[in-house]
């Protein structure tokens, strides 16, 4: 008896909680909740709270998750006015502005992302359309276009937003900008030619440099040595003078000057290797010719 | 014999493959994820109909073998010729049962275990990809509570007749088929993840099945057996039979320990206590289980906003909290305390960076590159230069206001990386790439840091950007070397100039000595030239002087002393002055001297 009490004591309290989920319901901070009574949307809650409904299948609830909802676009190729392709991708926040609209027209927070996908392409290809290349990147930041681009897109997209979703787009931000495969190919080849051209500048104006250093060198060398030669040639005339002067003792006599000079010479000639052939009548050698050449008495 | 047993075992296992297949096509329909879910339970009941079957057959079969051979025994004449030999025949139907509850009925369980196993791991793998949205709902919620009452009545039926196998099943398919039903008009009613939840649900417990089955398989390998004793019922699932027959939990637990241990463990005080306080408990517990909502802990570095019919009322700091149970009070928690951080162009989140990070190799996979501007370099005034270059930029924030954060955006740790790329982007498409990379990278960062926590505030993110290092900008992969070829011609041209510095210091230096060298010289030969001049002259002098006394034979003896000195080395060959009209042959071959390897044979000779 005990047994069957408290089992219908617990199974009470599971229907008694079960009836209160289907006439109770809370909208928490940040929701929007829309009740439709026989598939019919009555009412919109966005402030969080307690409420009450009638319960399935009178009445049903949907629920949306009312904040900003951030949608990232795909990164996406595109033309600027002046024919450049470029890469786009953009992100924008938006939030159910409507939410009885929003319930008919979309239904799921998904779904809504799917279609403003397609419309934030649409409007972001047109209105990158009217602006040059330039307008992206430049170093000129006056040229610099990018919050006006942002703010032309998000204009477009708004009205459309929220006549056909029921949403506002409440802000739109150009995520990244980049290049297609193939360009991408080219700006590496333009980046490696220009640091090619660095680098071969580094290197002539080194091997310049040097040749430079070289040549000035060479100049200070010569310089040196003709001086130096220069000096020699005066210091060796002075010394010649000298001898000149020394040597003017022999002109008293000159004979004798000549055979001590050939004296010299004659042994400073012999002196090296050589083979003589000299006659019997060459002094003293004529000793050789026996009596014929002994001194007379 | 009667054959009703086999009759019903058939008509569970036909009941079976009948669900099955509605479920199977009512998935294709509908694109519940629950539906697909439901198909094992339908599958292990036709499995276990149809083992429970061929025991009946087998067994009815060997009952009338046995009354007819005990019917022959009787009527047999005695006497006769042949005498008929006694014993099971090889090939009796007695000898096929035994063949097949020895070998065929334990396999059952191991197999069951791997094809649910491998069901539930395709069914997980299912979960996690996305499908359209449901449709027809309401049709297979009503489709699906037909299903449960179908299978519950005919459960009890089973059960009732003793045939827990197939009643189990049955009664585990009714529950499933319940659970999915339920779920599935809770999505009609506005609850979509009841769906996903239920399908997670009924997954699992096909795993818990999967489990059991092998834990069975493993207990039966190891039960003590007695002779003539119980035949294998490792496919039954005793958490099958807690499920389908709740009043009698006990009696389950105690039958399953009876029948793995031999004997009656169900007589003991300890069930019995079990039985009667085993619901009491249960209650409690959930009771004592819904009440631990009132408590709430925060860790350190979490802080948490309380709500109280969904409406913010307060702000909580990390610690232990009481609150009103769910649903009248909720806690929403956020890492408030903790510095938050993200990296901006490294492509696949959570990579860790190589110990040696060099330009020419890649450090992470899927490296971003944006685009910077260059300077015009040619005439042609349209055309806008751009560079790449990569970013590994970590990104550091905190929460600072808790609201904010929470309620103005879905996914505000999403919106802050937005904002952080489009301020890079922005950024970058106006720098020069060597203002990105040279000594201005500090201001940079700064202006960046700047740039997104303004962008963060007129968000209302609630954030405060603590930190954005600008350490990783490098040229991409593709053409560091050709960047750090600069460094290398660079490097080259100091080398040229220093290699030039050299020789020309070395030919000024040798120059230098050279032309000291060349003055020396000729400060040496006009030292010598006159001192040997002054020399000659004082000698000739002498001589002179000399010679003036005895000029012949002064001369004579001068002559003859150098001509002594002169030849005395020399090889001499003397001519006879006679000898005028004679030709002379002189071997001009011979040596002068004895060379060294000469002296040898000298020897010999003398």
């Amino acid at each position: 008896m005990k047994r069957n009490t408290l089992l219908l004591a617990a199974g009470g309290l599971v229907a008694a909680l079960f009836i209160l989920l289907q006439v109770l319901f809370t909208v928490r901070e940040g929701e929007a909740v829309v009740v439709t009574t026989f598939g019919k949307p009555v009412r919109a809650i966005t402030d969080a709270g307690l409420y009450t409904r009638a319960p399935w299948p009178v009445q049903r609830i949907y629920r949306f998750d009312n904040r900003v909802h951030t949608l990232e676009g795909a990164f996406e190729e595109t033309l600027t006015r002046d024919g450049k392709n470029i890469l786009v991708a953009v992100y924008a926040g938006w939030r159910i502005q409507a939410p009885i609209q929003f319930l008919e027209r979309i239904g799921t927070i998904e779904q809504a992302e799917r279609n403003l996908d397609a419309l934030l392409r649409s409007q972001k290809n047109a209105v990158l359309g009217q602006f040059p290349f330039s307008a992206l990147v430049n170093t000129n930041t006056a040229e610099v276009k990018f919050e006006q681009i942002e703010q032309q897109m998000l204009t477009a997209v708004q009205p459309e937003a929220a006549n056909r979703y029921g949403v506002t787009v409440q802000f739109l931000g150009i995520r990244k900008i980049g290049l297609p495969e193939s360009i991408t190919e080219k700006v590496f080849a333009r980046m490696k030619a220009e640091r090619e051209e660095i680098a071969e500048r580094y290197r002539s104006e080194g091997e310049g440099e040097a040749i430079k250093i070289r040549a000035a060198a060479d100049s200070q060398r010569n310089q040196l040595l003709a001086q130096a030669e220069a000096d020699a040639k005066r210091i060796r005339a002075e010394g010649d003078a000298k001898a000149a002067e020394s040597y003017q003792v022999f002109e008293k006599n000159p004979e004798l000057a000549m055979f001590l000079r050939k004296l010299e010479v004659l042994e400073g000639t012999l002196k090296k290797k050589s083979t003589v052939v000299l006659s019997t009548e060459t002094e003293p050698f004529d000793l050789l010719q026996g009596d014929k050449a002994l001194p007379k008495k | 014999m009667d054959k009703r047993n086999e009759r019903t075992a058939l008509l569970a296992a036909g009941v079976a493959g009948l669900w099955l297949g509605a479920d199977f096509s009512l998935a294709r329909i509908t694109q519940l994820r629950v539906l697909p879910a439901l198909l094992p339970y339908s599958a292990l009941t036709l499995v276990i109909a149809g083992v429970v079957y061929l025991r009946e057959r087998f067994s009815r079969r060997t009952e009338e073998n046995k009354r007819d051979a005990a019917l022959a025994a009787t009527e047999r004449v005695s006497g006769s010729i042949f005498d008929e030999q006694t014993g099971d025949e090889p090939f009796s139907i007695a000898q096929t049962r035994q063949q097949f509850e020895r070998f065929v009925v334990p396999a059952i369980a191991p197999l069951l275990a791997a094809g649910l196993a491998t069901w539930v791991w395709s069914l997980y793998r299912q979960l996690q990809q996305p499908v359209a949205a449901p449709e027809q709902r309401l049709l297979a919620a009503a489709f699906l509570a037909g299903q449960a009452f179908t299978t519950f009545l005919f459960s009890r039926y089973l059960l009732g007749i003793k045939m827990r196998g197939p009643g189990i099943a049955l009664g585990v398919m009714c529950i499933a088929a319940l659970l999915a039903g339920a779920a599935t008009l809770a999505g009609e009613m506005g609850y979509p993840p009841a769906d996903r939840f239920a399908a997670l649900t009924l997954v699992t417990f096909t795993g818990i099945l999967a489990i059991e089955n092998f834990i069975n398989f493993l207990a039966e390998l190891y039960r003590p057996r007695r002779r003539g004793g119980e035949f294998c019922q490792s496919y039954e699932s005793r958490l099958g039979g807690l499920l389908t027959e709740p009043g009698a939990w006990a009696r389950n637990i105690a039958g399953a320990l009876d029948y793995q241990f031999g004997f009656k463990v169900s007589d003991t005080w300890l069930f019995h206590f079990l039985e009667t306080a085993l619901l009491p408990l249960v209650i409690f517990q959930l009771v004592v289980l819904y009440l631990l909502s009132c408590l709430v802990f925060l860790a350190p570095d979490e802080a948490g906003i309380l709500e109280h019919f969904g409406k913010p009322v307060a702000q909580l700091t990390s610690g232990a909290h009481l609150k009103l149970p769910w649903p009248f009070e909720t806690v929403r928690r956020f890492p408030v305390n903790r510095v938050l951080s993200f990296r901006i162009g490294q492509g696949q989140a959570g990579q860790v960076e190589p110990s040696v990070i060099v330009w020419s190799i890649p450090h992470v996979q899927g490296e971003e590159q944006f685009l910077v501007a260059a300077p015009r370099s040619g005439t042609d005034t349209n055309t806008v230069p751009v560079n790449l270059v990569a970013f590994n930029i970590p990104v550091e924030y905190q929460i600072t206001n808790i609201f904010s954060f929470a309620y103005n955006h879905a996914d505000a740790a999403q919106l802050v990386e937005q904002i952080a790329y489009r301020s890079l982007t922005q950024e970058a498409a106006a720098r020069d790439l060597f203002d990105l990379m040279g000594d201005g990278q500090t201001r940079i960062a700064n202006s960046l840091r700047q740039r997104i926590q303004t962008e963060t505030d007129h968000r209302q993110l609630g954030v405060e950007i603590k930190f954005v290092g600008l350490q990783g900008v490098h040229p991409p992969t593709q053409v560091a070397e050709a960047f750090e070829s600069v460094i290398g011609a660079l490097e080259q041209k100091e080398a040229n100039i220093l290699a030039a510095h050299a020789a020309a210091g070395r030919t000024v230096t040798l120059a230098a000595a050279n032309s000291t060298k060349a003055t020396l010289d000729a400060t040496g030969y006009r030292a010598q030239r006159t001192e040997i001049s002054t020399a000659e002259a004082q000698r000739f002098l002498i001589l002179a002087q000399t010679a003036s006394k005895s000029p012949r034979v002064f001369r004579t003896n001068l002559y003859l002393g150098v001509l002594a000195d002169a030849l005395a080395e020399t090889r001499k060959y003397i001519v006879p002055a006679s000898a005028v009209n004679e030709v002379i042959q002189i071997n001009f071959e011979e040596k002068l001297r004895p060379e060294l390897f000469d002296l040898g044979t000298e020897k010999k000779e003398k």
